[in-house]
């Protein structure tokens, strides 16, 4: 019966260095996987915020664990001049069918300026608020970037 | 037999491909290419497997942490969330009394603590590796300006919230992320 490929399935451990995966290397991958896995953000974004009128703001860059590109993208609300309202679906599904909730729970927001900048994050279950804040204290529409966890 | 990983945990930066099994000689079996995708994994996608874990280990964040200081009644802040890459924590616990595994912290002043990390940490198979904080970065929650500037010395992390003003933010909500 060939066998195709490195191994036939189901994998079995062990083996050469160069034909099979042997069950010390399987361990740290998984163990190194389970780690980076625990602290991965849900997302990183870019939104930017025109200041005309009506004010706008669109999500510029998107990469999540939902997927990579704008289609991604939680739905934007604009209350108002640095002041931005990001919603997630209740939940995505991966490339295998599989469901995910989301709840979010930590997130950081950056402003993009050449002068100080204070922005801020408030959430709510799926829902990030971002509001940007010059070092006057004033409503700021810049682009920020947000990680979300 | 219990097997021990090779190499050392991801917060170490010190893994690479070799240590996940990734080799560059590695070869399909008697030389022949996949022959069917549902049944068959090649040595091509493999290799991808490995090298991208270790890209994706080299960068990732050791903890992130959000926490809310305890200034109205003075105390060590609140921990709400800790993701870690030993372990995660949805429950909230008080920072002078950290479960087993996860960082300490205390209270400095009004939006103004320190948290403290172990200086090794084990991974689900128990072998340990040593850390220390390098990089970290804090954004503050809330509906008015702030910012929160990290100063990070050995093992611990100090953070401030503060405001446009510099003044400091009491019971402030952070989100921390150290590496």
């Amino acid at each position: 019966m060939p066998f195709g490929s490195f191994a036939p399935l189901p994998l079995r451990l062990g083996g050469s260095a160069e034909e099979g995966w042997a069950p010390e290397h399987h361990a740290r991958f998984v163990a190194d996987l389970v780690s980076v896995k625990r602290t991965a953000p849900l997302a990183r974004l870019l939104v930017n915020q025109d200041p005309g009128t009506p004010f706008a703001a669109t999500v510029a860059y998107y990469s999540g664990q939902n997927g990579s590109g704008v289609l991604y993208a939680p739905t934007i609300a604009v209350t108002g001049a640095g002041d931005v309202t990001l919603t997630w679906p209740g939940y995505w599904e991966d490339e295998f069918g599989i469901q995910h909730a989301l709840k979010i729970r930590q997130a950081i927001a950056r402003s993009y300026s050449t002068a100080a900048q204070f922005p801020v994050c408030l959430i709510s279950a799926r829902t990030i608020r971002v509001r940007t804040f010059t070092d006057a204290g004033a409503a700021s529409a810049l682009p920020f970037s947000l990680r979300a966890w | 037999m219990a097997i021990t990983p090779t190499g050392a945990p991801a917060w170490t930066r010190q893994t690479s491909h070799v240590d996940y099994g990734g080799n560059v000689l590695k070869r399909n079996y008697m030389g022949g290419g996949v022959v069917n995708a549902l049944t068959d994994v090649g040595a091509e996608d493999f290799c991808r497997m490995c090298s991208d874990l270790a890209s994706v280990a080299r960068t990732a964040a050791v903890w992130v942490i959000t926490y809310v200081c305890s200034d109205a009644a003075p105390a060590a802040p609140t921990i709400e969330v800790a993701n870690g890459m030993t372990g995660v924590r949805l429950v909230s616990y008080v920072g002078s009394a950290a479960p087993t595994g996860f960082p300490s912290a205390a209270r400095n002043g009004n939006g103004d603590v320190t948290f403290t990390f172990a200086a090794t940490y084990s991974d689900d198979y128990g072998v340990a590796g040593a850390w220390v904080p390098v990089t970290a970065d804090a954004g503050l929650h809330g509906t008015t300006g702030g910012a929160a500037p990290c100063v990070i010395s050995g093992s611990t992390v100090r953070v401030r919230a503060i405001d446009h003003a510099a003044a400091a933010i009491s019971d402030a909500r952070v989100t921390l992320e150290v590496g």
